[in-house]
């Protein structure tokens, strides 16, 4: 089993990502409203609130979204899907996934 | 993940002649309960012909799915009715395509599923022309092909 975190930076496409995990039958996805760093400086400490117009005026929420995978090859589908739709995690703006094994898992099986 | 042609067969692509809701449901819910008894079978006919919310959708590109959950199937039935010309059969735009499906009440995450996968097969290049072609052959194996 592996567990997979998937922080999307363009939250636009969040249905395209539940829809592909859904598909995929990851039915035990958590997804969590999340915002960018330079985001949350800006907002709480004034020497960066100054800067802010540097960070330009896209969106700086995120969505992450945790996941459980029993196979390795459905993250290799779950990456291809999300690439096939829009959703290109190699691009600087979408965001990033990282997998990595599970040593204990404890819930249903 | 789940495989659209496990549920639907190539038998159960109809045309369809009517563009009544009335007679076209119970149709193809038939194609579906073939081998349930009757009395099922008006049970579930008559749930699907019952103003629901949620119960139709609409889900663009003029296909439409009706559905209802029961706990007297054993697995998801599926039927596709695919009319000779656009019909207005829900209040919003018209369909070319019906999608009857029936969900055991246990099935209903695989369903999740289901409709997630099929929803990305018809967003695919050639699926609205494919359906409105309304060859069931050529829409069987288009859904095998976007499948591979």
């Amino acid at each position: 089993m592996y567990i997979m975190i998937t922080v999307l930076k363009d939250e636009p496409r969040i249905k395209k990502l539940i829809s592909i995990l859904l598909e995929l039958g990851l039915f035990d996805s958590t997804v969590l409203d999340g915002e960018g760093i330079e985001n949350v400086a800006a907002l709480t400490m004034p020497v960066f609130s100054e800067l802010r117009n540097l960070f330009g005026e896209e969106s700086q929420y995120h969505k992450t979204v945790i996941t459980h995978v029993p196979e390795r090859s459905t993250v290799d589908q779950y990456v291809e899907i999300c690439r096939e739709e829009g959703i290109d995690f190699k691009n600087d703006e979408t965001g990033f996934i990282l997998v990595f094994p599970c040593e204990i898992y404890i819930g249903p099986e | 993940m789940i495989h659209l042609t496990d549920y639907i067969e190539k038998e159960m692509i109809i045309i369809l002649d009517s563009t009544s809701k009335k007679e076209i449901i119970p149709l193809l819910a038939e194609q579906c309960l073939q081998s349930y008894d009757e009395e099922i079978r008006e049970e579930i006919i008559e749930d699907l012909l019952t103003k629901t919310p949620g119960k139709n959708i609409n889900i663009g590109k003029g296909f439409g799915i009706t559905h209802t959950r029961t706990d007297k199937v054993d697995d998801i039935k599926v039927a596709v009715g695919i009319f000779k010309d656009e019909v207005k059969l829900f209040d919003k735009e018209p369909i070319h395509t019906l999608f009857c499906v029936i969900i055991p009440h246990q099935k209903s995450r695989i369903y999740l599923s289901f409709i997630a996968h099929l929803s990305r097969v018809l967003s695919s290049p050639k699926a609205v022309e494919t359906f409105k072609e309304g060859a069931p052959n050529d829409i069987f194996n288009f859904i095998q092909k976007a499948e591979l």
